[in-house]
């Protein structure tokens, strides 16, 4: 085309500049172009050459979570997904639930074909107000049901809110997001298992008892004991109740004194605040080492410290406190 | 709420409004008419076109057999009744094309390549670029009823139907608007007046190409107005609505081409919707053939005469199931011509064992050397159809064997 | 005869025909295509290309006006530049610190970002209609408009820890808002801020950037990434096609893996690719339904389960967020692309070759002036090129004139707005802001807007201006008082009466931003079509036929 003429100096200029950004350390320039041009990004050096954007690296945070505080964090983060009381989430649900009306919300068209105890199910499209001011959008349902045998009864309750809001003209409101299941066993034997999924909020009265309904708490996960003698837990948890941790994730966790008291099994990784992950990796008791021969922490210790990186990086060995998971299966 | 259906107003247009307004043209130069009708997501072959029972890598429907049809080696279902009643009424008018490459697995890349024959959005697409070489025949050469379009330097030819395009010609969008307000009657006045101001300011200095799209612009829409109470401009939300209005449109004269889509076929959760969508396609494309041949054109002789049907889509879906047994992207798919200039009755082009495309030699036998079918070839065969030079346009031919 | 003529002729004597009636004078495809084909196409006329010189004074004010304010200039301002040419540069130059040039940067940025779609039905059904998915599609260039409002650095862009967005998206969003303190906010938003954990880092933290692109187990942000990539750095990896290689078996999962990892074509996106990826696994929610708003943090190491593929950009390893953000921040596509967008948005076309140049020039400054959005616009503004004339960089090259653009869709919007207070508006949502009702048939998209005139343009500003003509005037009438500029002109006129020649000439300089003498044939013609409007309706009519018709003039689409 007969309109472009590239200037060969800039073209040829503009390469090395961005050779120069692209380089590891953009302070750093070639020795024969100093002698051209002066200091690198000098707007008053050769006006032929472009100037380099060689912004100077910002400060670079550093990792803020000591070894010591990513121990305690194990057990914190333990509690923390406990306390979640989504039993609460359930059971608001369930008492606004009792103001619905023959038309908010909308009557279904099908039944369900599962039995349960007790089944609440909504499907509103379009928003509607209840006569005692509850207002409904979105879609959902509680299921509760209960097997029962001679050695044990199976309990369990499972809600499901999709985009679901409830807004009442009390100040009550809590909005659903995802699924929450818990199942109960108690006879022969005593096992509670509870798995989250999703988002949840509330008005603020309510999150003073159920912290998974605060926006800056989520968790999402399984969780499980047995018997007050085990515990397990995958999942992840956000809360400000893990300070100076933003956030933990809990791969494979387990507990068993029966095995080991002052150790868990599985991995536990933090976030702190300035974006790092610390990860803590213990190895499994000793009666399950054995399973574990491509990892090489698997040594099956049970001396209650696990290995620590930092940003992907070896940090050593962290020991938890003595006594650390002491309570956490007594509830 | 603000949907599509809500913003639906007016009936679907009948066959043919205009075309008895409009004096019978026979112009042999004038190229074929154009009726693009996009899968939009991606269709999966493996239901119909590909019958690789053989290949053991490939996840083939459960209830789904192999079928013979005149020349056709098709894959057939008790599921999907109406794509076997629309083959076997339509084998002879049918030409195949398997193992099509769209080169990529993004949406948005297969698609341009497929409507373009190549990645960038600034080209024009066939359609657009049939409708441009039209456009002194037509109001609105490329009409977009839904689905994607990409006009390259050709804006002021592509119109789009799938918002307000019909009450903003007629008018009523100001009188159903939230603020209503009906304009003055004196529409002729401002129509005398305002074309003599586009008149003068396109003689005024300036951008040549902006003027000149604003002269043609302001032509065109004027056109339209004056048309409006002849042919409502209103897509739907049915495949069925759409063909009918697009019809309406060629029949009218108003367009060369006109796109109407289907969505839905992006079937990562359940391939098994793929099943209802075909039925829907060829249930709707079966009746607009038949619309089609019981419609005058506006050049004489029937509509079926001087259009051609394009069954076109970005992509095909991998040759597995996914864990929800949908499928995902696949860079090689079919693609389906119907209508006058073509060898009808036979496929070209195919699919390797694993599902990789097969190309066309200059006879139109298969090519196993090349990769499968360029979509340039699909695009050259198309401006070949639509009586221009492909060279023009693309740098390759049209697919060999396919024209008569 | 061209074709067009004939239509001409047909349509001036308004006879119902389409042009399809004229097509047996025609021979389509005779028209030899320009230099550029394929692709390319003709001119079907013949302006007085030669006679172009470079805008005037009172054109380079329309334009500066439209282009950082969206609305034409003032008749103060008109006849300020009128009485003294020299006065332009200081004029236009001020407009950069007007409340309304922060929206101006968001709309030129708005394509890129693509958050401007007709709904989020991911978000849930409150997010389909209404207004709440454009406060979603608003975000990005919110941002872009507190940044170019407050001078901020361009690199706030990924540095911010706030996003403004309405307040009532901040509220179900779950945002904590926060005082603004000294600082300017754009239009309608408050400033707020994500509590649920996520790194801070201005569009990298946005919801509605990754609730616009989607992404599954298996795509592992792939695409976000993409998207990142062309937004920031002006760079898709989509820009060219993938040629999967012919001894590969694609239907084998992990053949496919394994040649991402180590076939070289595949390498040649996938290296770089995959690992910005990795950064984005906290906006992954793959059993979710809907789209969720708040962050998964410890989704943040799904990279570790799904592929493997560490962090990093570009070949350097970092693998937060802040550090995506450090990269990006200093990466000099950014900086490039950046002057790319505001480039385009201003010129009214896309980038050529010979513009190189001319980019090299802007970016100097806007370097020097540490990434100043607003340097970087009177850069542009104070270019040759963006005053239609022809000029030769330093760097080279040879740019293009601008001797004429097209309104943007959000400029025709805004500047009819302006001038009659109408807003065409349906199921609560503004017409020119939605696919389904005008935006696309008037050029736009949530890639931006056309350069290209289009019929849809011209038919859409049409009805802009009926609209607007009859609801400024009515509004008189009934005694209300409307927000556009023409509210203050008809009070001062007499609806019932016939416009003085004066009246029509003020009208002509509001609406048209032309100064003519009240003898001008501009006037004139006006004059006649009101009378000839009265004649067959009534004088309030009459105004709202003459006010139609500056308001639907060409001099308000091209500019």
């Amino acid at each position: 085309m007969d309109n472009v003429r590239p200037n060969w100096t800039y073209v040829v200029a503009l390469v090395g500049t961005l050779g120069t950004a692209c380089a590891e350390d953009p302070g750093v320039e070639d020795a024969d172009d100093a002698g051209d041009t002066g200091d690198n990004g000098d707007p008053g050096g050769d006006p032929n050459r472009p100037t380099p954007h060689a912004p100077m690296p910002p400060d670079r945070e550093e990792p803020n979570l000591s070894g010591e505080e990513a121990a305690r964090l194990v057990t914190t983060g333990i509690e923390a997904f406990s306390d979640m009381n989504a039993a609460g989430v359930i059971q608001l649900v369930e008492e606004l639930a009792t103001e619905f009306s023959d038309q908010c919300p909308p009557p279904l068209e099908e039944e369900p074909e599962f039995e349960a105890d007790s089944f609440v199910r909504w499907i509103v499209p379009e928003p509607c107000t209840t006569p005692s001011g509850l207002t409904i959008s979105g879609d959902g349902s509680v299921r509760r049901s209960a097997d029962e045998s001679p050695e044990e009864t199976l309990s369990s309750v499972i809600l499901i809110g999709e985009s679901t809001r409830f807004e009442h003209s009390d100040g009550r409101w809590i909005e659903l997001n995802g699924s929450i299941s818990i199942n109960t066993v108690t006879g022969s034997e005593e096992v509670n298992a509870i798995e989250l999924e999703g988002t949840f909020v509330g008005d603020p009265t309510s999150r003073q008892a159920t912290p998974l309904l605060r926006p800056d708490v989520q968790a999402s996960g399984e969780m499980s004991t047995r018997n007050g003698e085990s515990l397990s837990l995958t999942g992840g948890i956000t809360s400000p109740a893990l300070a100076p941790a933003i956030s933990i994730d809990f791969n494979a966790v387990g507990i068993q004194p029966a095995l080991c008291q002052s150790e868990p099994s599985g991995v536990v990784s933090m976030r702190d605040a300035n974006g790092y992950w610390h990860e803590l990796r213990f190895t499994d008791p000793p009666a399950l080492g054995e399973h574990e021969i491509d990892d090489p922490f698997a040594e099956g210790d049970c001396d209650g410290c696990g290995q620590l990186s930092v940003d992907g990086q070896m940090s050593g060995s962290v020991c938890l406190a003595s006594g650390a998971l002491e309570g956490l299966l007594s509830d | 709420m603000f949907t599509r259906r809500t913003l639906l107003r007016g009936s679907i247009a009948a066959g043919g409004l205009l075309a008895t307004a409009v004096p019978a043209l026979a112009n042999p130069t004038n190229g074929c008419r154009f009726l693009f009708v996009l899968a939009d997501g991606g269709w999966d072959p493996l239901c119909i076109f590909a019958p690789l029972f053989d290949a053991g890598s490939i996840d083939m429907e459960e209830d789904a057999e192999p079928w013979t049809l005149g020349n056709f080696n098709l894959v057939d279902s008790p599921q999907r009744p109406q794509t076997r009643a629309f083959f076997e009424r339509r084998h002879q008018q049918i030409v195949l094309l398997n193992g099509v490459s769209t080169r990529s697995v993004n949406h948005r890349t297969c698609l341009t390549v497929a409507m373009t024959g190549s990645t960038s959005v600034q080209k024009p697409d066939w359609a657009s670029i049939l409708g441009y070489e039209a456009r002194g025949r037509t109001t609105l050469p490329h009409l977009v009823l839904s689905g994607d379009a990409f006009p390259g330097p050709y804006s002021v030819y592509v119109s789009y139907a799938d918002g307000m395009l019909q009450s903003t010609i007629d008018g009523t969008i100001l009188i159903d608007s939230e603020s209503p307000v009906t304009a003055p009657p004196t529409t002729d006045l401002l129509d005398a007046f305002l074309l003599a101001r586009a008149e003068a300011r396109v003689a005024e200095p300036g951008d040549p190409t902006k003027l000149s799209d604003y002269d043609q612009a302001v032509r065109r829409s004027h056109a339209l107005v004056k048309g409006s109470g002849e042919l409502p401009l209103v897509t739907a939300d049915t495949l069925e609505g759409q063909l009918s209005t697009a019809i309406a449109a060629l029949a009218g004269g108003i367009c060369q081409c006109v796109t109407v889509s289907l969505g839905g076929w992006d079937t990562h959760a359940d391939n098994s919707q793929q099943t209802p969508l075909f039925e829907e396609l060829f249930a709707a494309v079966d009746g607009a053939l038949d619309h089609l041949a019981s419609t005058p054109s506006p050049d004489g002789g029937m509509l079926s005469d001087d259009t051609v049907v394009v069954l076109i889509t970005e992509m095909g879906r991998t040759p597995a199931y996914n864990g929800s047994l949908g499928r995902d992207h696949w860079p090689y798919t079919s693609m389906m011509l119907i209508g006058p200039g073509l060898d009808g009755g036979r496929s070209y082009g195919g699919y390797t064992s694993l599902y990789t495309g097969i190309g066309v030699g200059s006879d139109g036998g298969l090519d196993p050397s090349q990769p499968g079918i360029p979509s340039e070839a699909f695009g050259a065969t198309l401006l070949a159809l639509g009586g221009l030079d492909p060279a023009r346009y693309v740098g390759i031919a049209p697919i060999g064997g396919v024209l008569t | 005869m061209n074709i067009e003529t004939i239509g001409a002729r047909i349509l001036a004597i308004a006879v119902l025909v389409s042009l399809a009636a004229c097509s047996d004078e025609t021979t389509p495809g005779d028209d030899a295509l320009g230099d550029d084909a394929p692709g390319g196409r003709d001119t079907e006329t013949e302006p007085g290309e030669a006679d172009f010189e470079g805008l005037t004074a009172t054109q380079l004010l329309v334009r500066a006006s439209l282009d950082l304010r969206g609305v034409r200039p003032s008749v103060e301002e008109l006849a300020a530049v009128e009485a003294d040419e020299g006065a332009i540069d200081t004029l236009t130059e001020g407009f950069v610190d007007d409340s309304r040039f922060g929206d101006r940067m968001g709309d030129v940025f708005a394509g890129a970002w693509r958050t401007r779609i007709d709904s989020y039905e991911g978000g849930g059904p409150e997010f389909i209609g209404g207004d709440l998915p454009r406060y979603v599609g608003d975000e990005p260039s919110n941002l872009i408009a507190f940044i170019a409002l407050n001078d901020r650095p361009y690199t706030d862009l990924v540095d911010s820890e706030y996003t403004y967005v309405a307040e009532e998206l901040a509220t179900l969003w779950g945002l904590e808002t926060v005082a603004a303190g000294e600082d300017l906010l754009p239009a309608g938003t408050v400033r707020g801020r994500y509590v649920d954990g996520r790194p801070q880092q201005g569009v990298l933290s946005m919801n509605s950037v990754f609730w616009r692109t989607e992404s599954t187990i298996e795509n592992a942000n792939r695409g976000r990434a993409n998207a990142l990539s062309s937004a920031l750095l002006c760079q898709s990896f989509l820009d060219r096609p993938i040629d999967f290689p012919t001894d590969l078996d694609l239907t084998d999962s992990e053949s496919i893996r394994n040649a991402i990892r180590t076939d070289p074509a595949c390498q040649g996106c996938h290296s770089t690719l995959d690992p910005l990826a990795s950064y984005l696994w906290g906006y992954m929610y793959p059993e979710a339904a809907f789209y969720q708003s708040t962050y998964d943090v410890p989704g943040e190491l799904g990279w570790t389960a799904h592929t493997g593929v560490e962090p990093g950009y570009f070949g350097r390893q970092g693998s937060r967020m802040t550090d995506l953000a450090g990269f990006v921040a200093a990466d000099e596509r950014f900086v490039s692309c950046a002057v790319q967008t505001v480039y385009e948005g201003m010129m009214g076309r896309p980038v050529q070759l010979a513009d190189e140049g001319a980019l090299a020039e802007h970016r100097e400054d806007f370097l020097a002036s540490g990434l100043s959005l607003k340097s970087l616009v009177l850069s542009i503004l104070r270019s040759p090129t963006y005053r239609g004339m022809a000029y030769e960089p330093r760097f080279g090259g040879s740019p293009a004139p601008v001797q004429g653009k097209v309104v943007p869709v959000e400029v025709m919007s805004s500047a009819m707005k302006s001038l009659t207070g109408y807003e065409l508006r349906y199921f609560g949502r503004e017409a020119m802001t939605v696919d389904f009702a005008l935006r696309r048939l008037a050029g736009g998209s949530d890639r931006g807007s056309a350069y290209d005139v289009s019929t849809g343009a011209v038919l859409v500003q049409r009805r802009l201006a009926e609209g607007g003509a009859v609801y400024a005037v009515q509004t008189v009438l009934d005694g209300g008082q409307s927000s556009g500029l023409l509210d203050a002109y008809l009070r001062a006129v007499d609806l019932s009466a016939e416009p003085t020649a004066e009246d029509l000439a003020s009208l002509v300089a509001l609406v048209r931003s032309r100064q003519v003498d009240p003898s001008d044939e501009a006037v004139t013609a006006l004059a006649t079509l009101w009378r000839d409007a009265q004649s067959a309706s009534s004088a309030t009519d009459a105004w709202a036929t003459v006010l139609t018709a500056v308001l639907a003039d060409p001099d308000l689409l091209l500019y």
